[in-house]
């Protein structure tokens, strides 16, 4: 079979580099992405291992590669990604990087802090420039108060503008300052400035229209001027303070206003020449910008692979000598000769003399599993893994899963109607698959796109099974037409006219071996018993399934236990658990099958299969009544069976611990007998097995564990003893735990029914002009409900229940899920891991 | 400009609707006018009692009726509303298309604005 | 008329795509074991799921009830037979 039947077999090498010529070994191994190394300085701290200079110089690489990188994207130059992935450099370029990107970041350094000055002072002078402005119509309103308070006037009113005025005047004689302040902390500042100076300062704002742009973050900021009038140096003194506060800045503005035309005249010049200068500074900051987003993403590339290969590097040995590195690696046996050739490119690429040399090692670890997987069978997979990865070589149930997991689903989600939407769905994400892969949406996305060949296959399941229950959205299509019939004489216009709810009786309505040849017959669909037929059909369908499935895992178990040579397992488990499945539960599908061929409604009795289980058990070896009997000589098969299932427990609890326990005291007593040959002492042996001489130095084989097998039955009873119980009530309660494909599928049933006879009907059974706006609008809300709830929801529940049926019910049977995934070295690994 | 009201997002889930609504409207307007068994339950009961026999129902022109076929035929709308329905969501259909026309090529302008800065 | 043409003939179209069909697959192709597998557990899980509704319906015990105005429709539609 197939590479994903069993995980590739794999190997222990070791790897000489010579010191010039690993750097280049490693980058090539990294592109082929087919090795895994083993860490063998795990004592030593991550501070004091071999490169961890180099590391740290590309960990300072990538700081100022991130920070031009996000300069570039705040002045939103467009980073140019070819998408072609540069080698990883020779170590030599590394210092023609390093100096690059340290220039580079250099200049953009001081192009910044240039520009932020150039900003800063741009920044206060525009805001000289409004204050000027400002002031001045402060100003122009007093002069302006001064004429109308001139005029002679009568009224109270006019008085009281003239006392303004007044003040106003008052105010002239008065010392002022002006500032600019944020918006928002204006009312505070006002209210700040009226209790601290008790109401003796005067003070006017005007808002600034024009926003303007903070020189440090960019943002754009409002503002307000303000003017204080004021009496005496104390309060000026607190006015400062004041304003320090609240980061209002202070600017001098001469009283005299001949004074303020010149100075707005020298503000104005002043600004045009700053925008200038900046223009140009922004213009130079661009062009380095964009040299530098024409290289950014390969450089990115280049430090992320030069510093993956120095991790690499620091997990290997030193030797000796100094003159090679040792480094130990799990790579996939058939991927050896692709090893080798890349060690020799590398070789070649550094000039180096001595080749690298490549070892297979024998190891009693195991190794790392590893499935070769493409892009159809990576979702099942990644299903099977979920649940825990393989142990190295064991049977991987993905390649069954592909099949099974998408009918098992199917069976939940039988409906023609929804199938068909989820397979355009599925087929729409496969053929787009090109495009879709570059969008780069959320996990959500990912993990839909991920499983885009499961929800295609789901989607095809969906609909054999909704045509085999006859369901398209709810409803039933009659394509080879009903096998029921309406007799003539049973059926006659009086009898239909005098009765209702007539149930239509199979000795005068159908033909006995004459079903519907595909699927449900149409006519239950419309049947006011439609549900008692298909339950019991459903239930007994469901077990049906589910025991086929669970003797598929016991098979399997034996293809494991035949592969790995566990003999005593064939015996002492595999057959027993056959037995004990067979004698109880295949007898039970037997019985359906028998019954559904055996009895019809002609027959005398109609006894229950159900009754005929219970009284298997309860009633041992009783004779069975004439109307419950099935078949004859049943009194005699079924004693014989449960007797053989009874056998079966104690065979599969007793017989592998006492069988290993002989086993065992075999052994011992011959290497006791040897033993005792050599040393004539009878505690020789025992002190020989518990401590090891003292001369034996462990060195190499240190972090792996010795394969010293301690023998202790009360261990190996006990996990016995676990493996019946769990399996025997396993057999029970998994078969129980299969009725969920009856109950989900049923429940899907109802729903979209329910849903078909709440919404769409309301549109078909208006009538008049209304009518077809009503099922047109009607139409539109059923289908967004039938997305909503049934194919999602709906879809997403028999997923997860088809999950179960596969993690639980079919892999308990032979998978164990306790190995490593292999890891092996590669920079497109690397990368990806960089981008999530 | 003006004439986009639909986003991208909006205007592809209409144009799903539309061709959904089109080709299951159009089966089930069938259904309704050849009296199909699978949507006898969406027919509405109002013209049948109990009293009545098979003369009020609509005759059907394959099916030979034995006992009169000179019966009264009685309209029934809901193929004519399915059909009529099934012409508006070709009408959705149209407007949808449009729409996903304008944004590709306001997504297009946006494309090549962006890389005329470069 | 009897069920067995369709018994039959469905059967062997499932048996030809779990026998036959496997063997039709190029041996060139890497993956053709892993093919095979699917193609045959395919077909044995379509071929049971369509055996246990034909079975089902096999001999009916109980026959389907409908109300007068369904009836109505389905004797209109599909009409009578005599006996």
């Amino acid at each position: 079979m197939g590479s994903l039947f069993r995980s590739e077999a794999m190997t222990l090498c070791q790897l000489f580099l010579q010191s010039e010529a690993a750097y280049a070994c490693v980058s090539e191994l990294g592109e082929l992405g087919l090795v895994q190394f083993r860490d063998l300085n795990p004592d030593v701290n991550i501070f004091q291992r071999k490169f961890v200079n180099e590391v740290r110089r590309c960990e300072e690489m990538e700081r100022k590669l991130r920070f031009v990188y996000k300069e570039i994207e705040r002045a939103s130059i467009p980073m140019v990604d070819t998408g072609d992935i540069p080698d990883a450099p020779p170590p030599r370029e590394m210092i023609d990087l390093e100096s690059t990107f340290e220039q580079l970041e250099n200049e953009m350094k001081e192009i910044n802090s240039n520009q932020e000055a150039l900003n800063k002072n741009f920044l206060e002078l525009t805001e000289l420039k409004f204050i000027l402005r400002k002031t001045q119509t402060f100003f122009d309103e007093v002069e302006n108060n001064q004429i109308t308070a001139d005029q002679p006037n009568n009224d109270d009113q006019q008085a009281l503008l003239a006392e303004e005025g007044k003040t106003i005047q008052a105010a002239k004689r008065l010392s002022f300052v002006t500032g600019v302040i944020q918006r928002e902390s204006l009312p505070g500042f006002e209210r700040l400035l009226w209790r601290a100076c008790r109401g003796n300062v005067f003070l006017r704002t005007a808002e600034i229209e024009t926003p303007l742009e903070d020189p440090r973050t960019g943002d754009s900021i409002i503002k307000c001027v303000f003017i204080i009038f004021f009496q005496g140096e104390q309060l000026r003194l607190r006015i400062k303070k004041i304003c320090e506060g609240f980061k209002a800045t202070l600017y001098p503005c001469p009283e005299n206003a001949a004074e303020r035309r010149e100075m707005a005249i020298g503000v104005m010049t002043r600004i045009e020449d700053l925008q200038v200068v900046l223009n140009q500074t922004k213009e130079h900051r661009n062009t380095v910008l964009g040299a530098a987003a024409k290289n950014i993403n390969p450089w990115i590339i280049k430090v992320k692979k030069i510093k993956g290969i120095y991790h690499a590097l620091n997990m290997f040995n030193l030797d000796v000598t100094h003159k090679c590195l040792i480094a130990e690696c799990w790579c996939a046996v058939d991927d050896l000769d692709r090893i080798h050739q890349a060690l020799k490119r590398g070789s070649e690429k550094s000039g180096s003399t001595v080749p690298s040399i490549l070892n297979r090692m024998e190891t009693k670890e195991s190794p790392p599993t590893y499935n070769i997987t493409n892009k159809f069978t990576n979702g099942f997979q990644n299903i099977v893994d979920a649940y825990g990865v393989a142990d190295y070589q064991e049977v991987n149930p993905a390649p069954f899963a592909i099949v099974t997991f998408p009918f098992l689903f199917g069976v939940m989600f039988g409906d023609s109607g929804h199938g068909t939407l989820m397979f355009l769905f599925g087929l729409y994400l496969v053929l787009k698959e090109k495009s879709i892969a570059k969008i780069k949406g959320g996990e959500m996305v990912d993990t839909v796109f991920g499983g885009r060949y499961i929800i295609l296959l789901m989607g095809i399941c969906a609909i054999y099974t909704g045509t085999i229950y006859n369901d398209w959205f709810s409803r039933s299509l009659n394509i080879f037409g009903s096998q029921w019939y309406f007799s003539n004489v049973t059926l006659s216009d009086e009898f239909v006219r005098t009765h209702s709810d007539i149930q239509l009786n199979p000795k005068t309505a159908f033909h006995n071996q004459t079903p519907y040849p595909v699927g449900l017959d149409p006519i239950w669909q419309l049947a006011v018993n439609k549900l008692t037929f298909t339950n019991s059909f459903k239930m007994k369908m469901s077990v049906i399934l589910g025991i086929f499935q669970m003797s598929f895992g016991v098979v399997l178990s034996l293809l494991n236990h035949l592969y790995f040579k566990r003999t005593v397992n064939i015996y002492c488990e595999f057959i027993p658990e056959v037995i004990f499945l067979g004698c109880i539960f295949g007898y039970m599908i037997g019985l359906i099958f028998f019954k559904w061929l055996a009895f019809t409604c002609y027959s005398e009795f109609q006894p229950s299969i159900l009754l005929a289980m219970i009284d298997m058990f309860l009633n041992f070896g009783a004779t069975i009544p004439k109307d419950s009997l099935l078949y004859a000589g049943q009194g005699v098969l079924q004693p014989i069976l449960v007797a053989l299932a009874v056998v079966a427990v104690p065979w599969m609890l007793l017989v592998k611990p006492l069988y290993l326990r002989r086993e065992h005291q075999k052994a011992m007593a011959a290497k006791g007998s040897t033993v005792r040959y050599d040393t004539t002492s009878e505690t020789a042996p025992i002190v020989k097995s518990e401590e090891p001489p003292e001369g034996v130095e462990h060195n190499e084989q240190k972090e792996e564990p010795e394969e010293e097998e301690e023998f202790d039955f009360g261990e190996i009873f006990v996990h016995q003893a676990i493996h019946t119980i769990e399996y025997c009530l396993g057999c029970i309660s998994n078969t129980a735990s299969y009725l969920r494909l009856w109950a989900l599928s049923l429940a899907h049933a109802e729903l979209s029914e329910v849903l078909w006879v709440m919404v769409l009907k309301i549109g078909f059974s208006t009538n008049g002009y209304a009518g077809f706006v009503v099922t047109w609008f009607m139409f539109g809300g059923w289908a967004a409900l039938t997305i909503a709830i049934l194919l999602i929801m709906e879809g997403l529940s028999a997923f997860l229940h088809a999950l179960r049926l596969h993690w639980v019910e079919f892999q308990n049977k032979f998978y164990d899920g306790q190995g490593m995934p292999f890891q092996p070295f590669s920079f497109v690994r690397i990368m990806k891991a960089e981008e999530e | 400009m003006v004439y986009r009201f639909c986003g991208p997002k909006c205007s592809n889930c209409c144009f799903v609707l539309s061709i959904w609504g089109i080709v299951m409207l159009i089966i089930l307007g069938i259904f309704f006018q050849t009296r199909a068994v699978t949507v006898s339950e969406d027919v509405d009961e109002d013209g049948w009692d109990q009293t009545a026999t098979s003369q009020s129902y609509p005759k059907i022109s394959r099916i030979s009726c034995s006992n009169d076929c000179n019966s009264v035929e009685r309209p029934s709308p809901q193929h004519k509303n399915c059909y009529i329905a099934a012409g508006m969501y070709g009408f959705t259909l149209l407007i949808s298309i449009w729409q996903k026309y304008e944004n590709s090529r306001a997504a297009y302008r946006a494309g090549s604005t962006s890389s005329g800065r470069l | 008329m009897s069920g067995l043409p369709a018994f039959l003939g469905i059967t062997f179209s499932w048996l030809f795509i779990g026998a036959v069909v496997p063997f039709l697959i190029p041996k060139a192709n890497t993956n053709r074991g892993l093919i095979q597998t699917c193609v045959v557990i395919a077909a044995f899980c379509g071929w049971m799921f369509w055996l246990i509704v034909f079975l089902a319906q096999l001999n009916p015990l109980i026959g389907p009830e409908l109300n007068n105005h369904t009836l109505h429709i389905m004797i209109q539609q599909w009409g009578r037979r005599d006996g």
